[in-house]
């Protein structure tokens, strides 16, 4: 359905993101830098949010991104999608560089990317109907003209599961579920190629989320969709996703097509997430969890972020950070051990 | 969700539901606001005389009590006469024209100012938000009254700069008020979904923004309408207000008081008790509106 323009070299990514980092600034107060001297240390320079990820989607994929609340997915999805301005780095669309020009050209360009919200509620317009709310950006940007848009919403309603004769409707008259689709209708009425889910199903009942997610894989793959897929329920990026993503601290730790990932993960974090992903058939299972705290971000540890919570941790790994690079075939790993063998479970604290 | 099918309209549209779910007093202060709007706009079709032209005025009948005949025997003073011999019901209806006009334009003016720079501030941010919050600070830490008694002093009598007066007192709420909601609304996911559209940024201020901030908007509008008819009676009794040749309730009031110890009640009570209604009905049905947006709570 979506043919590359002639310009288009393959060999580019269809989407990349390069060295993306997000820095929220936080002046230190008086007391707080008095006790970071006091320390000998510096005092913190804000919370690193995402630090230098870079990822690149081919066309096509589904990429899943995973990681515990507050390593930074979710900011990392918005400047994906363009809604955040990052501190560094940027996003590349067919080798153009997005979002950093502003005028309506621009604005039409940011299109290609759109992104699904995790609570529909907040991210439909109260005051507006379904009509509206899906056909505005279409008819703003010409996509559509003025007496095709009525048809062209009822089209895109039927395309996500809703009844046209709902139109006219206001989002607070729709379930949860109804709800999710009307923001998945919005985000397809402008024709993207790139979907930035986040977490697009975790505020439904266990029920609509299989719908929402077999929509959208649905969607996939009938429009040739790509889709950064971002979520904390390891079972749906099992299922759906080509590829996989780790983040910790607001940094990739591990990036492997999704079947390796889950069958034989190399980096520490990975494989402790993996091993506590509950499975059906397994019977019981014994969870391993991971020791310590997440280290608050905005005093991120020295080397690696997980070393204070490894048991692999080494010297090494307290001083220099380890790099993503390219383990074995298309895994790439941010570790400094590659010699560890033993399965998760031997490697719980007791 | 209502009961009805897809597609089916509602039995009735949203405004009669509304009238029905009202309270009572809320409903009485609603008629007693509308019969004031429509005696304010039919003034020289329901009164007997115009007050403002001397010629229809006979001095015969100055000071009459309520009640009285007219010395040509045609009609009564059923509130009495003032010492022009001007029948008060009739300077009454003119005087509601004259308040509810001033109080009607000032506010709608007030709160289109208000509105535009609340949202500037909201969208602005930095030194533009600054300005403009800490104009409305320093405007407000001044009470009204005195803000619109300097402005009059410079400017002169005048319904024109009495409207003038009370806007120049009045957006600084408006302002407040929508910056306050417009910060709340923009960090919601629909306007950042909005912006993820590619639609321009005033679209999204007029159109997604604004929409979702008249609530408490629409709730303060009643109270600054009745802190307006308040403040220009005030004005006006002061002598500061409007011209002689316009009177307002409160200049009505005004020139009754000279006379109230004299037990000639009628020319100030009179004005002061419809000016009293007026008010009390117009903040009723503020009071009313504001429950029913919360009882439609987040829509």
């Amino acid at each position: 359905m979506i043919e590359p323009s002639s310009d288009w070299a393959p060999a580019v990514p269809l989407l990349e993101i390069a060295h993306l980092s997000k820095r929220y600034a936080a002046r230190p107060t008086l007391t707080e830098r008095l006790v970071a001297t006091l320390d000998h240390r510096r005092a913190g320079d804000g919370v690193h949010a995402v630090s230098d990820v870079c990822l690149d989607l081919e066309r096509g994929e589904t990429l899943g991104l995973v990681g515990e609340s507050g390593c930074g997915k979710s900011t990392l999805a918005r400047m994906v999608a363009g809604l955040l301005k990052p501190t560094a780095g940027e996003v590349r669309y067919r080798g153009q560089v997005l979002y950093r020009a502003s005028g309506a050209t621009a604005r039409r360009q940011r299109l290609k990317v759109q992104m699904v919200f995790q609570d529909p509620m907040a991210s439909l317009n109260p005051r507006m109907t379904i009509q509206r709310i899906i056909g505005e950006a279409p008819a703003v940007h010409g996509l559509v003209g003025r007496e095709a848009l009525a048809g062209y919403v009822d089209g895109i309603m039927v395309q996500v599961g809703l009844d046209p004769a709902l139109a006219h409707r206001y989002p607070h008259q729709f379930s949860g579920g109804q709800r999710q689709r009307i923001a998945i209708a919005r985000a397809l009425a402008v024709k993207p190629e790139i979907l930035v889910c986040d977490e697009a199903a975790a505020a439904l009942d266990v029920s609509v989320q299989a719908q929402i997610i077999n929509l959208l894989m649905t969607l996939r793959r009938d429009l040739g969709l790509t889709t950064l897929l971002i979520s904390h329920d390891l079972g749906v990026v099992y299922h759906i996703c080509d590829r996989t993503a780790v983040m910790y601290l607001g940094r990739i730790v591990e990036l492997a097509p999704t079947e390796t990932l889950f069958g034989r993960a190399r980096h520490p974090y990975s494989r402790l997430l993996v091993a506590g992903m509950p499975r059906i058939g397994a019977g019981k299972q014994s969870f391993v969890g991971v020791s310590g705290e997440v280290p608050s971000p905005m005093d991120p540890p020295a080397g690696c972020g997980f070393h204070p919570r490894c048991r692999y941790a080494v010297d090494r790994c307290r001083i220099d950070r380890p790099v993503l690079r390219r383990g074995t075939a298309d895994q790439w790993i941010a570790c400094h051990r590659d010699d560890i063998t033993d399965t998760p479970a031997e490697t719980s604290v007791p | 969700m209502t009961a009805v099918g897809p597609g089916v309209m509602p039995a009735h549209p949203r405004s009669w539901r509304l009238i029905a779910a009202a309270r009572p007093a809320t409903v009485i202060a609603g008629l007693v606001l509308v019969a004031a709007v429509l005696v304010a706009v039919l003034a020289p079709w329901l009164s007997q005389q115009n007050p403002y032209d001397l010629a229809q005025l006979d001095v015969i009948d100055a000071h009459l009590p309520p009640g009285s005949a007219m010395a040509t025997g045609t009609a009564r003073y059923w509130l009495g006469t003032d010492p022009q011999g001007r029948d008060m019901l009739s300077a009454i209806f003119y005087g509601l024209r004259t308040s509810l006009l001033v109080a009607s334009v000032s506010t709608t003016v007030a709160l289109l100012f208000g509105m535009v720079t609340g949202l500037l501030a909201a969208f602005a941010r930095s030194w533009v938000d600054a300005a403009i919050m800490r104009l409305v600070d320093l405007q407000l830490s001044f009470p009204a009254i005195l803000i619109a008694l300097i402005l009059l002093g410079l400017l002169g009598q005048g319904v024109d700069k009495v409207i003038l007066a009370l806007i120049a007192v009045q957006w600084a709420y408006f302002a407040r008020t929508v910056r306050a909601s417009a910060l709340v609304e923009r960090g919601k996911d629909y306007v950042q979904a909005a912006a993820g559209l590619g639609l321009a940024p005033l679209r999204i201020a007029l159109g997604h923004l604004l929409p979702n901030c008249l609530p408490p908007l629409l709730v303060i509008v009643p109270v600054q309408a009745a802190h307006a008819i308040t403040l220009e009676a005030t004005l006006s009794f002061l002598g500061v207000g409007v011209p002689v040749t316009e009177p307002s309730l409160g200049m009505l009031i005004a020139g009754g008081y000279d006379y109230l110890l004299s037990g000639e009640y009628w020319i100030s009570l009179f004005p002061g008790i419809a000016l009293v209604l007026v008010i009390g009905a117009i903040n009723i049905v503020g009071d009313g509106l504001q429950d029913w947006f919360h009882s439609t709570g987040e829509r």
